[in-house]
């Protein structure tokens, strides 16, 4: 996909240093509506490809050249200085409007783009959301009006005349939003308009081949009128340009007169060719005189949407070469916890003999600006990457080649209360004792983990601190609940066959000399296991399975959550009253750490904690704990307004169901420290080199300032919150449905009744627990726009 | 019965197949779309607030937003200019900002943004040479309050509706089948 999307990431760099100017600022943007697009064409384009050589012949090269075309001449139109030219001339403008109806929407048919984009998206997009909507009776009729090729002429007659109107016009060139109407109505119309005449596969002819000359043709008369009036009327139409072009130096009346050319002879030409070549092949086609309509495409159905190309067999991130062979081995698996644990190491002395001046210290930065950053990135976009890569662990696996633990861990311990406890302790101390701040107390956190992991995990078998006590695991695996892949085995006939089930139990070497290969020390048996929950991605399963068969596939993110069925390890992710209240503190504690942040919080509770003579500490501790609690009342409230089955089990769906949203917050938190804060890191690094005599450069500290907050960062904030809140909402849906189908399932093979489980009874029970994850998601709303106190760096106050 | 009923919806389901594949792209495409022209039309659009003569040739200043309010105005200057020409903001009560004007990406134009911190009226001065009033070109300014926040994040701020409305479309559309 990465060779598709170069030239596009090249052409947006020629055009950022072509006019060294707005790209700069909106370039996110700019290419990631056009690399995104590009990307799903590509995708698409080759899966189609892999089917055959019919598929090939239809889906040759010069359609995938078509579609980067039209998107390059929309580029050049919009985004060039093409589009800041328009603003100052009529015939720029023209020309602009020209390469938007006339030239970007066939380049676009041409490619037909249809089946490649569906085939593009990921297929439980395609089959859960797509599909079921272009079924939709509404949709349908909305369509089939739409398509029709009179719709597609009037809306191309209106928007060439309508927008020509002087005083619809320059409202247009004053108010930018109305411009982007402008521009959005002259695609849209474009594209409605050359549809019936490019007849993109697999478009379905609606009237004869030969209509579309009169449609053609009829259409050149409304650009002719237009064209016209701005060649023969003597005065100045748009009074914008007489009052520009005379201080640019330009006669107003002669640029229209330009305008006016352009669209009369370019314009009829572009309409007019198309006519001359349908009656041209209608006429000379032996036997055809334009009347009986050629063959149609072949229907295609939604049952086609499901027919799996051969490029859609899962892939397996381990069957990347060489990415893949390395994470196999566990020896490359250890070697890079080695790393981050000699990493961790070098933190921990900073932390402890350099300076006490956060922004200047590496145990100041990179675990909190750098690494949380990172690493709710990397589990988002992937999977759980940070646990792969955890350090904790590192030296627990080394010691047991020579220590075997033999205690297995308490049976009345194995919950996931401990680690609930420990991450509601850590939020209240990251807020009452600025943990970040000091990088003497990082050092000792770090070194304090490293020494209980190390002491749990030689004292108790398989990976007990992971499983049971770890707060920073449970909160990344609770995150790797929504990414999008998962450990798995790919094939459940080789596992149905598999006798010796070494993913779990281990494997012993045949080798002499060489260590047993552990099972999965998180109580996991591969086959069974449904979702991220508890998996560590440690791969020791991946090495362990004598059959190559576990793989680490894509899944529907939060699907595992609407399930919240049976998992190996884990029971009925349902009735976990244990793991649904981390769940809770998963997500409220993402809110109220977010919160302890934004100024007017900390403004009150020091305006507080001032006029009462209450501890600081106190009372920011004490805002955790309330804001918590009071989130979590809140689920609690919701969980009661739903009925259908016990209480445990309601709770525990809405508070799965506010992972996904939970997880937006803690992206957008941890990714607007990491964007503002990364300078930082540079400046603690260079102070380190600088005290160890490798580096003459003296630090300047002004380098540990954030930088200012880039103009996107806001607008992406509030996309990533949509996201996660809408994913929420629909894990919430699936979840209800599943909850209610179960209890009908129960009493109609009891009674022999028929299911009352219908679509708007499961959106009447889902409607209150909404309300509580909307009211949630408007809280961080709120704080998302509050000015910062930026941490971990020197300054830059909001 | 099931059977020839569930062919029966897969059969609608196609005849609409063929147009919605044509239309669902468009309305992909003009989401993308969306972002590259609300990114290209950013500092877009603005008013003519000033015509004359300066320097021996025709000049003329476009501000924009066409409706300026707290924040950043943007004031361009097409006409003739040197080296060190400048923007002058005052508002009534006294308060003055200034700002160099720089060479803008459209032809000969030269731009300056000023945060415009006050509500009301400010008297603006161009002096394009920067050799003070004689070539300068003033014209006043009404600032109005600036707009809520969420009127330009509320695209972003509330796209979960949309996602929300297709999810739950798909997923009644779905169980429906499912259950018929
Ligand atoms: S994953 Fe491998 S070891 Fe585990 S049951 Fe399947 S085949 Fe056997
Ligand atoms: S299933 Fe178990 S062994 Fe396999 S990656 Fe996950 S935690 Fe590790």
């Amino acid at each position: 996909m990465l060779e598709f999307a170069a030239p596009l990431l090249a052409l947006a760099d020629i055009l950022a240093l072509a006019d060294n100017l707005a790209l700069a600022d909106n370039a996110p943007w700019v290419l990631a509506g056009c690399v995104v697009s590009c990307a799903l064409y590509a995708r698409g384009w080759r899966a189609i490809r892999a089917r055959g050589r019919a598929s090939r012949e239809r889906f040759c090269g010069w359609r995938c050249v078509a579609f980067f075309a039209a998107w390059l001449v929309m580029l050049v139109a919009l985004a060039s200085p093409l589009d800041r030219e328009a603003e100052r001339a009529l015939a720029a403008h023209m020309v602009q409007h020209l390469l938007l109806t006339m030239i970007v929407p066939p380049l676009f048919w041409l490619a037909s783009p249809a089946m490649p984009c569906l085939f593009g998206l990921p297929r439980a997009l395609r089959l859960e959301v797509v599909g079921p909507i272009i079924a939709a009776p509404a949709v349908r009729t909305l369509l089939r009006i739409a398509t029709n090729p009179i719709v597609g002429w009037i809306a191309m007659a209106l928007v060439t005349l309508g927008w020509h109107v002087p005083a619809i016009y320059q409202l247009a060139l004053r108010e930018p939003a109305w411009h982007r109407v402008e521009h959005a109505s002259m695609l849209a119309a474009g594209l409605l308009f050359w549809l019936p005449v490019v007849e993109p596969f697999p478009y379905r002819r609606r009237w004869p081949r030969l209509a579309m000359v009169p449609y053609l043709v009829a259409a050149d008369f409304s650009n002719t009128i237009v064209a016209a009036y701005l060649a023969f009327s003597g005065a100045i139409a748009y009074r914008w340009y007489a009052d520009i072009g005379a201080a640019r130096g330009i006669d107003a009346l002669q640029d229209q007169h330009l305008a006016a050319g352009i669209m009369w002879v370019p314009g009829s030409i572009i309409y007019l060719l198309p006519a001359m070549a349908i009656t041209a092949t209608r006429f000379l086609a032996k036997g055809s005189f334009g009347v009986r309509a050629p063959q149609q495409p072949r229907e295609l159905s939604l049952p086609v949407l499901q027919r799996a190309p051969a490029r859609e067999t899962p892939r397996d991130l381990l069957r990347i070469p060489v990415i893949g062979a390395l994470l196999r081995q566990p020896r490359v698996r250890l070697g890079l916890r080695l790393a981050m644990l000699a990493l961790a190491a070098l933190i921990a002395i900073d932390g402890i003999v350099g300076p006490q001046d956060a922004p200047m210290n590496l145990a100041g930065t990179l675990p909190w600006t750098h690494w949380r950053g990172f690493a709710v990135v990397a589990i988002l976009a992937v999977a759980n990457a940070a646990c792969m890569a955890c350090p904790l662990i590192a030296p627990r696996s080394v010691l047991r080649r020579w220590i075997t633990p033999t205690r297995t861990w308490p049976a009345a311990l194995r919950s996931k209360w401990i680690a609930g406890a420990l991450i509601v302790a850590w939020l209240v101390a990251y807020e009452a004792f600025d943990l970040w701040s000091s990088p003497w107390a990082t050092a000792f956190i770090l070194i304090g983990f490293v020494v209980a992991a190390t002491a749990v995990d030689l004292l108790f078998e398989g990976a007990s601190f992971c499983r049971f006590v770890c707060p920073i695991g449970q909160y990344q695996m609770l995150l790797s609940t929504v990414a999008p892949r998962e450990v798995r085995a790919l094939d459940a006939d080789v596992c149905a066959r598999c006798e010796t089930h070494d993913c779990l139990k281990g494997r012993p070497s045949t080798v002499a000399n060489t260590p047993t290969l552990p099972g999965c020390g998180l109580g996991l048996f591969v086959p069974k296991k449904d979702g991220n929950l508890d998996c560590t991605f440690c791969l020791d399963c991946v090495s362990a399975c004598p059959h190559e068969n576990i793989g680490i596939v894509a899944v529907v993110p939060g699907a595992s959550l609407a399930r919240a069925a049976w998992s190996s390890g884990i029971g009925t992710l349902a009735n976990r009253f244990d793991i649904g209240v981390l769940a809770t503190i998963f997500t409220t504690g993402a809110i109220a750490n977010a919160a302890g942040m934004s100024a007017p919080i900390v403004q009150i509770l020091d305006e507080i904690a001032t006029a009462r003579a209450i501890s600081p500490a106190l009372l920011q501790g004490s805002f955790v704990v309330v804001a918590m609690l009071g989130g979590a009342l809140l689920l609690a409230s919701a969980a009661v307004a739903v009925q259908d089955a016990p209480f445990i089990q309601r709770f525990n769906r809405i508070a799965l169901a506010s992972i996904p949203l939970g997880a937006s917050v803690w992206l957008v938190h941890f990714g607007f420290h990491f964007i503002t804060g990364w300078p930082t890191g540079e400046a603690a690094i260079r102070r380190v080199l600088h005290d160890l005599a490798l580096s003459s450069d003296a630090p300047d500290r002004i380098l540990s300032c954030c930088v200012v907050p880039p103009n996107w960062l806001v607008p992406a904030e509030f996309l990533a919150l949509s996201l996660g809140l809408a994913a929420a909402l629909g894990v919430l849906w699936w979840s209800i449905d599943a909850m209610l189908r179960r209890r009908d399932g129960a009493r109609t093979s009891s009674s022999k009744t028929t299911s009352t489980t219908t679509p708007a009874r499961v959106t009447i029970a889902w409607i209150a627990p909404a309300i509580a994850l909307i009211a949630l998601w408007s809280m961080m709303a709120w704080v998302v726009l509050q000015p910062m106190e930026m941490r971990g760096t020197s300054g830059f106050g909001s | 019965m099931n059977a020839q009923r569930g062919q029966r919806i897969v059969r609608r389901a196609d005849r609409v197949f063929m147009h919605a594949r044509a239309l669902a792209f468009m309305l992909a495409c003009m989401l993308a779309l969306e972002a590259v022209m609300s990114a290209a039309s950013l500092a877009d659009g603005g008013i003519v607030v000033w015509t004359g003569e300066r320097m021996g040739a025709r000049a003329a200043v476009i501000i924009a937003p066409a409706a300026p309010s707290v924040g950043e105005v943007e004031f361009a200057w097409i006409g003739a200019w040197k080296a060190g020409a400048l923007v002058h903001a005052q508002h009534l009560d006294g308060l003055a900002i200034e700002g160099v004007l720089a060479p803008a990406p459209i032809g000969s134009e030269v731009r300056c943004s000023l945060a415009l911190t006050k509500v009301g009226h400010w008297d603006i001065t161009i002096d394009p040479d920067g050799n003070g009033d004689a070539q300068a070109a003033r014209f006043p300014l009404e600032v109005s309050d600036p707009p809520a926040r969420w009127t330009t994040l509320w695209p972003a701020m509330f796209a979960w509706i949309a996602l929300v409305a297709i999810g739950l479309t798909a997923a009644w559309r779905k169980t429906t089948r499912r259950d018929s």
